[in-house]
């Protein structure tokens, strides 16, 4: 079984040859797949989706907004964001900070860029450009 | 002796500002490029969730969302802009716009309500004091994510299912090329089916948990794909203004110093033909 995860930003995850795949919404509960499993369409609102591999590691990534289809055994998940972890709870919880952090960091963002206009606008008034 | 000073201070700062302006230049140039292949490697993905949402309602006719009917309240107005200036007559050109369609449709500021996404659009919308749907500025950032706008996505999308919202269009720049941009009106609410849809994917396919919640959820996912192929389009064009609008304000300074340079020398030479001058006059004085 593959599996493929998209967001907006390409294909963020890609796994092959997957032995089972928990997909888990934290309002309708969990579900698995093997392979030779029938087509199927599903949503995720806010959740994760636990990967077992080849080699029986697992992987953890929680995301939202997600249409996951299964076709042939190929899973595709497309989702709005996504997070990894080691465990689930690890990547439930990057994924929940991950707003405040980006929030933060557009914060400071906005004052920097203020700063580093008035520092050129300065310059601009000390040309004295249009009293040629 | 002064004027001398006074035109190098002047020819000092121009430098500083060409040397600024011919970074952002370059800085937007190599932007661009990367906002142009952001933007092709896109479509494919968005084109992805379309079809599964055409391919759900082609093959379930009895389907409804309230996401793809047209309802009589208020409409929403989306708002693009950029973060920053320094980028010519982009951001001017659009609210010149948007308030002259306001203005020409509506009758009062409270007929229509107002999203923004870019800091600019949130500065302008608060002073023009609209009904602004967020409470705090979305900045729409070079590798901008889906949270960046998430607030604005969930209120218009929940809104709008609700009733509690009517029609929403987003107002940007569109990415022409990289001489020009053209600004446009993008209907996101209610989602446009695609009527020429022809059946490709004939599987069966089980839905969990339902029909119902699996088109909503598609809807949802296709309108906030949209909004995010606007955004990168937006942005394209954001770093293609900047681009020109650097090239020109670096020909300028290039021109002013050129100019300040010929000043200075003037002054210099005036000055040395007035010591000169003095030096003659003060010699005939002592013979």
């Amino acid at each position: 079984m593959n599996i493929k995860i998209v967001t907006p930003l390409g294909v963020e995850y890609s796994e092959q040859n997957c032995i089972y795949i928990l997909i888990h919404d934290e309002r309708n509960g969990s579900f698995g797949m093997l392979n030779n499993h029938l087509p199927l369409i599903s949503t995720v609102k806010i959740g994760y989706v636990a990967v077992t591999k080849e080699n029986k590691d697992i992987d953890y990534i929680a995301l939202s907004s997600a249409v996951v289809r299964n076709m042939d055994d190929n899973v595709s998940v497309t989702c709005e964001s996504i997070a990894f972890g080691k465990t689930k709870d690890e990547a439930m919880i990057a994924f929940h900070n991950l707003l405040d952090i980006r929030r933060q960091e557009n914060r400071e963002r906005n004052i920097e860029l203020a700063l580093a206009e008035n520092t050129l606008k300065k310059e601009i008034k000390k040309t004295g450009a249009g009293h040629l | 002796m002064a004027e001398k000073k006074k035109i190098k201070e002047r020819i000092n700062a121009t430098k500083k500002t060409y040397q600024i302006t011919e970074a952002m230049n370059m800085v937007s140039t190599a932007k661009l490029r990367r906002a142009q292949k952001s933007l092709e490697e896109f479509r494919p993905i968005q084109e992805s969730i379309k079809e599964t949402m055409n391919s759900l309602l082609f093959n379930n006719p009895d389907l409804k969302s309230k996401a793809l009917e047209k309802n009589k309240k208020r409409p929403c107005y989306i708002l693009i802009s950029s973060d920053r200036g320094l980028i010519g007559n982009y951001n001017n050109a659009l609210f010149k716009f948007f308030d002259e369609y306001t203005k020409s449709h509506h009758k009062a500021k409270d007929e229509f309500l107002v999203a923004t996404i870019g800091f600019k659009a949130f500065s302008f919308a608060k002073s023009k004091k609209y009904n602004v749907v967020n409470e705090e500025p979305n900045n729409i950032r070079d590798d901008v994510l889906f949270v960046d706008f998430e607030e604005v996505s969930d209120k218009i999308t929940e809104g709008y299912i609700k009733g509690e919202v009517g029609r929403t269009v987003c107002f940007y720049q569109k990415f022409i090329n990289t001489m020009s941009n053209k600004i446009v009106r993008e209907q996101v609410l209610p989602v446009r089916l695609d009527k020429d849809y022809k059946e490709v994917d004939k599987t069966e396919y089980i839905f969990e948990p339902s029909k119902e919640e699996v088109l909503n959820q598609v809807i949802r996912l296709n309108i906030s794909y949209t909004l995010f192929r606007i955004i990168l389009d937006a942005k394209t064009s954001e770093h293609a203004s900047r681009m020109n609008a650097m090239k020109n304000a670096s020909d300028n300074a290039k021109e002013i110093e050129e100019k300040l340079t010929l000043k200075y020398n003037h002054a210099r030479q005036n000055q040395i033909t007035t010591e000169l001058t003095d030096i003659i006059n003060g010699s005939n004085a002592v013979n």
